[in-house]
């Protein structure tokens, strides 16, 4: 197949087919997970289709037409980086919907679950593939939809809702800053277009000497941090934890959270090589990698520290992608792509396992599991693999990636302390060794805790707990395998996935050669120093957890989640207040204020253009009326203002309320009179249907008399109306006699082509449906809409009388 | 629900015959003399409104409850589709198109049939009329109250 065919395809195939779930769902009942399996498996091997033509070093690339009159079209580019995002979210994709078939219980919504996985999917490949800020933009925000409908998806729970609503805020708003920034991008490329700035020298001369530079870098950066929970942004994660598991695997631990770090990847051609940037992308990713490295110590739910871990790791890529000098831009990037691929294969097990040990023992309490070895081996033997894979143990793919981080760790410190001077060639490696620390003594926390030790007799634990299905183990060994292959062939990866995507983005990149034995290296030494460490330092791993706890009892407000709640949780109550100011309640306050603005805007274009001329209230109103009228206009009349006075002032509501029918039917007479039948007629039958809920309303209220007005309330309301109506009355007898139109009326022209054009003779009912169709279909879509917040009315207010009640 | 009495009863039913002929009546003709899609399906509802009041809405709910929301849900979709459709024959968004076709019978010529594109946007909006009033009407018929609990 055509590999930009292939790559189209691939986006738009999940958004397409995520829609026929709930019409499959109907006929294929609880197996539509194997559905969207299929599918994503499709959009796997149509990514693959692109393998090849990166291999070669010739990106696809291609676009269509979307907005042109905006200067923008649909952008695709399918380099190194692209496939390799692309094979991972589709390939973790097929992992989590198989997997999910043995997770999910078959009461649930499934259509929902899986609509939203396709959804989701669908917006990461469009990300992956974008060229163009605009559509990066929108799949971005696709993205943090789709987690936000996934992370809430047991909705009735309001731990679901506080995780969805926080991880939404965030990630949203970071990708709005995003939105900021590639802004400012244009304005200083004048082009939407990634790869078309990253391959051309003089733009990204322009650029780095522009002003707006770091404010480019930072905007940016602060999205993919969002996105990817770095620095404060990290707040977001932990609680995302409250999505079924195979969602945190899937969203928040291989794919979604990849996708700031991807963007980190995809702008480096653009914005690497200064100071700026290793200050905050590696500056950043270093902070976060210690703390959250560090914080997961206290947690005691699985998920929570397979969160914390995330964070970390992601921190590490971020670091790694932001090695880079002036001389060599692309220090770290393969390490980090590297470590993103071994990532998402031990992160993504190891939630499945978690997903296992909750599925199978009730609990993801670590202080309740314990023991599990002899009863779940096979799941044993595959979160051992998983969590030495993320420790960096060799064989394993994560020793090799680890390796060569100290090894770019090394580096960069040398790099710069040769430039600046200074204990950088030591920190930086000693920071990086920090983190290894503290990854692997959180990995040995996961195994002892779930599998070593005795059995807890916690009664939240069943007493015989069985090995998982094979529907939810399969998946995990797959990825097992993964892990031992790119542990042991490195060759295989590097070649086809990381050598194109490392090549297509750093000008001048050098040969990767990674293999498990490189000698005794300094690097290799500093894998050793971190077993040591790590090992010695897990005996207080309980008293450190410890001391964390009542660090952060004695000095709440030290945490982010502090200050993020008191900003959400203060900003309801100021919305309320402001609310209370700009909508007291009572219809007559804002009738009065409409009414009020009415009057503004009658005379004051009135007041404004008679100063000086001397013109008076009583030249308001057109010489020379005609005040002939025919004794039938006069009877109407009269009976039009008994019909007004009656609405107006009898006491009871229905006489009240007949009274201003009766108004209304007696304009329709008048609309006779004038010769506008279409107008009498809906006349008539709009008011006969008022007139009829009105009654219905009626019925439900008791027939007592209307409350008695304070007469200065009387007075005030008698104004306003009296001089609404004065200047209504102005402006209609204006209008008539000419003084207020100097437009010559179009009218002619429906008059003209209504037959030629529509072939209708009446010419109103030609100008709803054909000339002003768009105005039509506005209305419409508003009479739904307004059906539907009368109905919502009701609703609340029933709502409200029954919780009163109780 | 408040009773009404036989005469109300009788007289609802033999205007809602009247009623529904005119108001499709009035949903054909409206390209060419007064009427159209609105002003047919304001007339509709008002028909079905008037039954609902002379014989109680629980009453007509058992024997026949349609979802309104539904048609007027439908209406849009119809009345959007109708908007879209031109563009799957290359013509601009909105565009629309008449024939006349002539009616015969044996070689001898009756009368010519009308046929407008503009009709079929008429009649989403009927739908979305009819469905969006008496969803309205329905919902606040139904409508239990605290008064309504007290009775």
């Amino acid at each position: 197949m055509d590999p930009f065919n292939a790559i189209v395809i691939a986006v738009f195939l999940p958004f397409i087919l995520a829609w026929t779930l709930p019409v499959l769902y109907s006929v294929f009942k609880q197996r539509i997970g194997w559905i969207s399996a299929l599918i994503a498996f499709t959009c796997f091997v149509l990514n693959a289709q692109v393998i090849p033509y990166t291999m070669a070093g010739t990106p696809v690339k291609g676009s269509f037409n979307w907005l042109p009159a905006a200067g923008l079209s649909l952008d695709f580019y399918g380099d190194g980086m692209a496939v390799l995002l692309a094979l991972i979210v589709s390939g973790v994709g097929v992992i989590i919907m198989s997997y999910s078939n043995g997770y999910m219980s078959t009461k649930e919504d499934l259509p929902r679950y899986y609509q939203w996985l396709l959804l989701f999917m669908g917006a990461m490949l469009g990300i992956a593939y974008t060229d163009n800020t605009i559509q990066m933009f929108i799949f971005w925000e696709l993205t943090s939809i789709t987690s936000f409908m996934l992370i809430g998806y047991w909705r009735e729970r309001p731990e679901s809702v506080y995780g969805a609503t926080k991880a939404f805020l965030i990630t949203a708003g970071g990708g709005l800053l995003m939105f900021a920034g590639f802004l400012m991008l244009r304005v200083v490329t004048g082009t939407y277009g990634i790869s078309e700035v990253a391959q051309s020298s003089e733009l990204l001369s322009t650029l780095h000497g522009s002003p707006l530079y770091v404010a480019v870098l930072v905007l940016i950066f602060l999205g993919a941090a969002s996105k990817s929970a770095q620095g404060p942004f990290y707040i977001w994660l932990p609680n995302a934890m409250e999505a079924p598991t195979p969602v945190s695997a899937f969203l928040h631990s291989a794919t979604m959270v990849k996708a700031g770090v991807y963007l980190v990847a995809r702008m480096h051609p653009i914005l690497s090589g200064t100071p700026e940037w290793l200050i905050f992308v590696s500056g950043t990713g270093m902070i976060t990698m210690v703390m959250a490295g560090f914080m997961a110590f206290r947690q005691t739910d699985i998920k929570a520290i397979l969160a914390y871990s995330t964070i970390s790791q992601l921190a590490y890529l971020m670091t790694m992608y932001g090695y880079s000098t002036a001389e060599h831009p692309g220090l770290g990037f393969a390490a980090a792509t590297f470590h993103l691929l071994n990532h998402s294969t031990f992160k993504a097990t190891l939630f499945l396992v978690a997903g296992i040990v909750a599925h199978e023992a009730t609990t993801r309490d670590i202080r309740k599991l314990g023991g599990l070895r002899k009863e779940m081996p096979k799941t044993f033997i595959v979160a051992v693999i998983a969590a030495a894979s993320m420790a960096g143990v060799p064989p394993l793919n994560g020793f090799l990636s680890k390796e060569m981080f100290y090894e770019t760790s090394l580096e960069i410190g040398e790099l710069v302390s040769e430039t600046y001077g200074g204990p950088w060639a030591f920190v930086f490696p000693a920071v990086a060794v920090a983190g290894g620390v503290f990854t692997l003594m959180y990995s040995i926390k996961l195994v002892d805790g779930i599998f070593l030790g005795h059995r807890t007799h916690d009664h939240d634990v069943p007493h015989h707990v069985h090995d998982a299905p094979w529907v939810m183990l399969a998946p995990a060994v797959f990825l097992v395998g993964l892990i031992i292959f790119f542990g042991l062939y490195p060759k295989f990866p590097i070649e086809v996935l990381i050598w194109p995507a490392y090549s297509g983005l750093v000008p001048d990149a050098e040969h990767l050669h990674v293999a498990l034995w490189h000698g005794v290296t300094t690097p290799l030494l500093m894998t050793i120093a971190t077993f040591a460490i790590g090992i010695v330092l897990y005996k207080f791993y309980d008293s450190i957890a410890a001391w964390q706890n009542s660090f952060n009892a004695k000095l709440p407000w030290i945490s982010v989640n502090y200050w993020y709640d008191a900003i959400v949780n203060n900003a309801k109550p100021i919305a309320h207040k402001f609310a209370a100011i700009t909508q007291p309640g009572p219809i007559g306050v804002y009738v009065k204020m409409t009414l009020l603005f009415m009057i503004f805007l009658i005379f004051w274009p009135v007041y404004k253009f008679s100063i000086g001329l001397g013109i008076g209230v009583g030249d308001l109103l057109p010489a020379g009326i005609n005040y002939n009228a025919q004794p039938y206009e006069i009877v109407l009349y009269s009976l039009m203002i008994l019909a007004a006075l009656g609405a107006a002032l009898l006491p009871r509501y229905l006489p009240a309320v007949i009274s201003l029918s009766e108004l209304g039917f007696l304009v329709s007479l008048l609309y006779i009179y004038l010769k506008a039948p279409d107008l009498a007629m809906t006349q008539v039958c709009v008011e006969t249907l008022s007139t009829i809920i009105f009654i219905l309303v009626l019925m439900k209220i008791p027939q007592k008399f209307k409350e008695p007005m304070p007469a200065g309330k009387v007075m005030v309301n008698l104004l306003i109306s009296g001089v609404v109506s004065f200047g209504v009355l102005a402006v209609m007898l204006n209008a008539n006699m000419g003084v207020l139109a100097p437009f010559e009326t179009f009218n002619y022209y429906f008059m003209e082509k209504a037959l030629a054009m529509t072939g209708g003779l009446n010419v109103v009912n030609v100008i709803v449906v054909d000339f002003r169709g768009y105005d039509t279909i506005g209305e419409i879509s508003v009479l739904s809409l307004a059906a539907l917040g009368v109905y919502s009315l009701i609703l609340s207010r029933a709502k409200k009388v029954k919780g009163g009640k109780e | 629900m408040a009773s009404t009495t036989v005469i109300t009863q009788t007289i609802a039913k033999i205007c809602l015959m009247i009623d529904m002929l005119y108001s499709i009546d009035l949903l054909l003709i409206g390209g060419n003399r007064p009427g159209g899609g609105f002003i047919g399906g304001v007339l509709c509802a008002a028909g079905i409104g008037l039954i609902y009041v002379a014989y109680g809405l629980d009453d007509i709910k058992k024997i026949w409850n349609p979802d309104w929301h539904m048609w007027f849900g439908y209406g849009l979709l119809f009345a959007s589709i109708t908007a879209w459709s031109p563009l799957s024959a290359g013509h601009k968004y909105f565009r629309s198109a008449f024939d006349f076709i002539p009616v015969e019978i044996g070689g001898m010529h009756l009368f010519e049939l009308e046929l407008v594109s503009s009709m079929f946007f008429d009649l989403g909006v009927y739908f979305v009329v009819v469905g969006g009033l008496l969803f309205i009407a329905t919902k606040l018929g139904t409508d239990k109250g605290p008064e309504g609990e007290h009775e």
